[in-house]
């Protein structure tokens, strides 16, 4: 079974495939590189290199230090047999979330052209965000259930 | 330098082991190669290089194409962001490479993530109409798809070995795997499972809310989707209004004319009344927007080949389509001699039996079978035949 050691192992196996890789993905990359920079006027290539490594950044000194600290915070004070319907909660509700956002907040939204974000979505996430809470809670009742009815002794019934 | 294997030695959940890590890999692989190919079918069918010739056929193609390109976009996120919690404590690994070759693919993995989380922030707020960066997004877009792509290709060359042998299923010993699992390694499996549930349930969440902007009967279900095809004047979403191209004047203007001129034998101007007394075409077509929603209509309008014919144009023509408004990108399209002479390529007036509505393009806009939304120009004025 592979665990958390497999991290610490050293760099990848040199195969054909590791060199295939290598040589073919920089070729592409090159490409793609040489056009951002063809293409300066449109791309503006220091602004878009900033916001792609911002990109990284935020992702890694941010949001993976929340998501650190509730999945701690889980652990700690939920019990096993429902920490993962409230994680699925908890995430379903940050992607729901995360997805509307833009609409939510009315960026891009045009008074001329109702069809665009024509719903309310503050009432729409809501009731997203209630469905993914009824059906973690679905999942946490089945888990206690499933649970209970493993402790239980086989009892043979005449 | 001691502190970061420190930390990474305190990532002790079987959520960071191998397995989950190449499962989430390869459904990404999958998703990325759908966007990527979906994405350069778009690109080439607006900007078609020269030996690209967009096909009339299948008419709702693009439709297709640009819906899952939107669809696998966003299901892309939560696949993303699980993949990159799984792997995270190899960041921290030290020394960070052990050779220049693994130097290379290390350094890739900066446009590899940075890129794919700038292409799913792009493309979601492009859906949304929101732009709030310095850059030009259809652009910067498509020439970071590429360096993202390439950067996956050495990434994926690099994880070939180790994704196979985690996701090749070992050979189980005569008693049997449960009888020798620990309870620990019970428990890490019952952790993995979960986990991956709640991907897969969170893409299905994300896919269930936004997918009916494309695919109509599950539109009620779309409540998190930036359009509804069945909201906007006469029953379907507008992308430009006629107040934001400025044409809300010249469009209703009662001297318009369309001019048929160029490569022609004679040059024809025809009033409205004209347009309407040539021979009428009824057509159902899909419009399929670049956003990713999409909606069939029933539009009816004069033939574009009846017109070429009619001003004496060569068989092989290619036409440009000019629009009534005088800026922004986008004013002209062009309609190759496939989809010129395709009999569903229309000058619509039309759409359900209606007069078209002006942000629907009145008094014609052009309605051709696969074709990109961008490209069914509005309020036309001319056809420019080469």
């Amino acid at each position: 079974m592979s665990d958390i050691s497999d991290l610490e192992s050293a760099a990848e196996p040199r195969t054909r495939a590791f060199w295939i890789g290598l040589v073919v993905g920089l070729a592409v990359m090159t490409y793609g590189i040489r056009g951002l920079l063809v293409d300066a006027a449109a791309t503006r290539p220091t602004r878009a290199a900033e916001w792609l490594v911002g990109a990284d950044l935020l992702h890694d000194l941010v949001l993976v230090p929340i998501v650190l600290a509730i999945g701690w915070l889980t652990r700690r004070v939920v019990p096993r047999t429902l920490r993962w319907p409230l994680r699925g909660a908890l995430i379903g509700t940050a992607l729901s979330v995360a997805v509307v956002w833009i609409p939510l907040r009315g960026y891009g939204r045009l008074a001329d052209n109702p069809s665009l974000a024509p719903l309310d979505y503050g009432k729409a996430v809501v009731a997203v965000v209630a469905g993914v809470w009824c059906a973690c809670a679905l999942w946490g009742a089945l888990a206690v259930i499933g649970k209970r009815r493993a402790r239980e002794p086989d009892v043979e019934h005449s | 330098m001691k502190l970061l294997p420190r930390l990474q030695s305190r990532f002790t959940s079987p959520l960071h082991a191998e397995r989950p890590a190449a499962l989430l890999g390869a459904a990404l692989g999958i998703s990325f190669t759908v966007c990527f190919v979906t994405g350069l079918y778009s690109h080439w069918a607006q900007h078609p290089p020269s030996w690209f010739t967009l096909p009339a056929r299948p008419a709702g193609l693009y439709r297709v194409t640009q819906g899952l390109h939107v669809a696998t976009g966003i299901a892309t996120i939560p696949l993303l962001l699980a993949k990159l919690w799984t792997v995270f404590p190899k960041l921290l690994r030290w020394p960070p490479f052990d050779d220049v070759a693994h130097a290379l693919e290390r350094v890739s993995l900066v446009p590899l993530i940075g890129g794919s989380l700038l292409l799913l922030f792009t493309g979601l707020a492009n859906i949304n109409d929101w732009y709030p960066w310095p850059f030009n997004f259809v652009v910067t877009h498509y020439w970071t798809a590429w360096i993202t792509v390439g950067a996956l290709i050495v990434h994926v060359g690099a994880k070939w070995t180790t994704t196979w042998h985690a996701l090749t299923p070992r050979p189980r010993t005569a008693a049997g795997p449960s009888t020798e699992m620990s309870a620990a390694e019970r428990a890490g499996i019952v952790e993995r499972r979960n986990f991956l549930a709640t991907v897969a349930g969170a893409v299905g969440l994300l896919t269930l809310v936004t997918i009916g902007e494309t695919v109509a009967p599950l539109q009620k279900l779309a409540l998190l989707a930036p359009r509804r095809p069945d909201v906007g004047p006469q029953g379907f979403p507008v992308n430009r209004s006629a107040v934001a191209a400025g044409v809300t004047t010249t469009a209703r203007d009662p001297g318009f004319t369309l001019r048929v001129e160029g490569n022609v034998r004679r040059t024809l101007t025809l009033t409205l009344d004209d347009l309407v007394r040539l021979p009428q075409t009824s057509a159902t077509l899909p419009i399929a927007c670049v956003d990713g929603w999409s909606t069939s209509q029933r539009w009816t309008g004069i033939r574009v080949r009846d017109l070429l014919d009619l001003a004496g144009a060569p068989h092989g023509a290619h036409v440009t389509v000019e629009s009534l408004q005088q800026r922004r990108s986008y004013r002209t399209s062009e309609l190759d001699h496939v989809q010129a002479r395709d009999p569903d390529t229309l000058l619509a007036t039309r759409v359900n039996g209606e007069v078209l509505h002006v942000d629907h393009g009145y008094p014609l806009r052009l309605i051709g079978p696969d074709r990109p939304g961008v490209m069914q120009t509005k309020w036309v004025a001319r056809l420019v035949v080469r």
